[in-house]
């Protein structure tokens, strides 16, 4: 069970399924109410976005998502990979909230090089069963 | 008497190669069943516990991985011909169903931008990417970023799974950024690491080096290995002068 919106989204994926057969009926309605009444908790979503640079136009090129459930383990993934967001932007339009930016002002060094990319926190708060 | 290795030096594009991604493929012609007997004695060397540096006496067949002219070749074209085997070494063992690592730099970063120290892996089995391959970041060899900093970094766009067939062999800088993937296969994925180490400082190039050709090989040194900024990409190619210098004796 995960949040609230995909639960919904799910329910009316089935439902229109069922009303173009002709077999939607009132359980299926009761199962609607029961799933908006069961006890809900917001979290916090978190997604690591590494720009190339602080604007958050520049390209992204690298990317953790964490999601507020149990099991969850963020992995280096060998065979897909999605890549939703190309900017930073792409995912605030998406309703992502940047928490965290890089620090402009880094260390002073005209010839190393560190970290690749400079990192951005954002969050989406939804609501999961409680 | 010449030996055969020096008959597989690496070119000067190859080198090149290495000095921008960090790291170089190669196929060596093991004899038919070598890979597969490998596979059989690492499983029954590692079924009691690994037996780390001790690998090597365990499963005496992976001298032939290091000697092989082709592995060798490009070990001494990169660290002299004078190389050293270092006396770690580690078969890791990634079975079904075992996490991805985070990514990590191996030991503490070496602080200069030479080819001192590179690390040899070496996969006895087909490695597809269900079987958890290697998978690393082109470029990194030359950040200094202490293997903490990594822990936030989950999947880069330009990282390189080394999904390859059995007898493969990858040389890497010691630096560079890797970590084996999740298995999700149904067979246990051994990568056998090796440490190779320079003894002694390069007075000239020891590949292939055609002083005609260099310059196209050099231009190589001014692309890109991996979407950065533009500020550390001309840190980036003054870095890798600094290395081919090094590596051709003018340093």
């Amino acid at each position: 069970m995960g949040a609230l919106k995909e639960d919904v989204i799910q329910w009316a994926e089935e439902a229109k399924a069922k009303l173009r057969e002709g077999s939607l009926t009132e359980t299926d309605i009761d199962a609607l109410t029961e799933l908006a009444s069961r006890p809900r908790q917001k979290r916090q979503r978190l997604l690591y976005l590494h720009a190339a640079t602080p604007n958050i136009q520049s390209q992204t090129l690298a990317m953790a998502l964490h999601e507020p459930v149990k099991g969850d383990h963020v992995q280096i993934e060998p065979t897909e990979r999605e890549w939703p967001y190309r900017t930073v932007k792409d995912a605030v339009i998406d309703g992502w909230q940047i928490i965290h930016f890089p620090d402009q002002r880094a260390p002073f060094d005209d010839t190393e090089i560190d970290l690749l990319g400079y990192e951005f926190t954002l969050q989406k708060m939804e609501e999961y069963d409680g | 008497m010449a030996e055969e290795y020096q008959n597989h030096l690496l070119t000067d594009a190859q080198v090149a190669e290495f000095v921008v991604r960090g790291y170089l493929v190669f196929k060596p012609d093991f004899p038919d069943g070598f890979n597969d007997q490998v596979y059989e004695e690492c499983a029954a060397a590692t079924s009691q516990g690994n037996p780390g540096d001790a690998i090597l006496e365990r499963v005496p067949k992976l001298h032939d991985v290091w000697d092989h002219p082709v592995v060798k070749g490009a070990l001494a074209s990169l660290l002299g011909g004078d190389f050293t085997m270092s006396g770690h070494r580690h078969c890791h063992v990634n079975p079904p169903g075992s996490r991805s690592q985070g990514w990590h730099q191996d030991g503490v970063n070496q602080r200069h931008h030479q080819v001192r120290v590179c690390l040899g892996f070496y996969y006895p089995q087909d490695t597809p990417h269900e079987l958890g391959p290697t998978s690393l970041v082109p470029g990194t060899h030359f950040r200094n970023a202490p293997t903490d900093r990594m822990a936030s970094y989950a999947n880069f766009r330009d990282q390189v799974d080394l999904v390859c067939e059995a007898g493969t062999v990858a040389i890497v800088h010691y630096d560079i950024w890797h970590a084996a993937t999740r298995n999700c296969g149904n067979k246990t994925r051994y990568m056998l690491k090796f440490l190779f180490n320079r003894a002694s400082e390069p007075t000239r190039p020891n590949w292939n080096h055609d002083p005609a050709g260099a310059a196209q090989a050099m231009a190589v040194l001014g692309g890109r290995a991996t979407i950065n900024g533009q500020s550390d990409h001309y840190k980036e190619r003054r870095l890798r002068r600094e290395m081919w210098n090094h590596l051709v004796g003018a340093a």
